[in-house]
């Protein structure tokens, strides 16, 4: 099983798990089924977007920033009601591929994720564009240690 | 936001008969067309894709029970804020 530690604390930035919370890199692609239609049109395809995920254990779907789904034309699939603290609204569902680099995890696709409006930023700059959720962390253990600013994952 | 106004209306009206014959699968609707049923979701988009290209088609889950994603931090509309 293999184990990954994620430390949240450098000289330069300081403690930042309590404040941005577990992020871990992450790369958002069109899916395998979109990329091969591309390639048979002679349609460029779009680089992955890169990112950081926002590990979110109250969240039952992961869910991405539309913004990032919408720029490589990725279109969505289904849509579902969501509610909120205003009232209810109507939340879109696509289908994606991601790559999480510091998990050796490659192109894992996702059929269902929730787009949302994230625009968000840590405190050094990083850009949190999903909000990685229990649909991901079934197969996972996962470890938060916040006394040692750290977060273990392992599957 | 994309309409699927037309393929939801449709999945609606023929739930019953799609849930008694496909239930726990994954539906391909487009316009007021019922596509097939799919064991992933995958399948269901990867035939999509085959036959609409980049238009617009519907993947629903087949279920008696409407799909639930719980995401709080959506729910609350609290993706950050200043305390």
């Amino acid at each position: 099983m293999p184990i990954f530690d994620f430390l949240y604390r450098t000289e330069k930035t300081g403690e930042t798990l309590t404040g941005d919370g577990p992020i871990i890199p992450v790369e958002v692609s069109i899916p395998t089924a979109l990329q091969q239609l591309y390639l048979d049109q002679k349609i460029l395809i779009p680089s992955p977007r890169p990112g950081y995920a926002l590990i979110d254990t109250g969240a039952s779907t992961t869910a991405v920033d539309e913004d990032v789904l919408q720029q490589p034309n990725i279109s969505p699939i289904d849509q579902t009601d969501c509610s909120r603290a205003h009232g209810t609204a109507k939340i879109s569902i696509y289908p994606l591929k991601v790559t999480f680099p510091a998990l050796n995890l490659k192109d894992l696709p996702l059929a269902r994720v929730l787009g949302c409006n994230l625009k968000w930023q840590t405190a050094d700059g990083k850009d949190v564009i999903m909000l990685l959720g229990r649909d991901l962390l079934e197969d996972k253990v996962l470890i938060y240690h916040g006394k040692g600013c750290r977060v273990t994952l392992a599957f | 936001m994309v309409d699927f106004n037309i393929e939801l209306q449709f999945f609606e009206s023929n739930k019953g008969e799609i849930i008694k014959a496909h239930n726990g699968k994954f539906a391909l609707v487009k316009g007021q067309k019922f596509y097939g049923a799919f064991d992933t979701p995958d399948n269901a988009y990867k035939e999509g894709i085959r036959l609409f290209g980049r238009d617009i088609f519907l993947v629903k889950r087949i279920s008696a029970k409407e799909e639930a994603h719980r995401n709080q931090a959506l729910s609350l509309g609290i993706i950050n804020a200043h305390i």
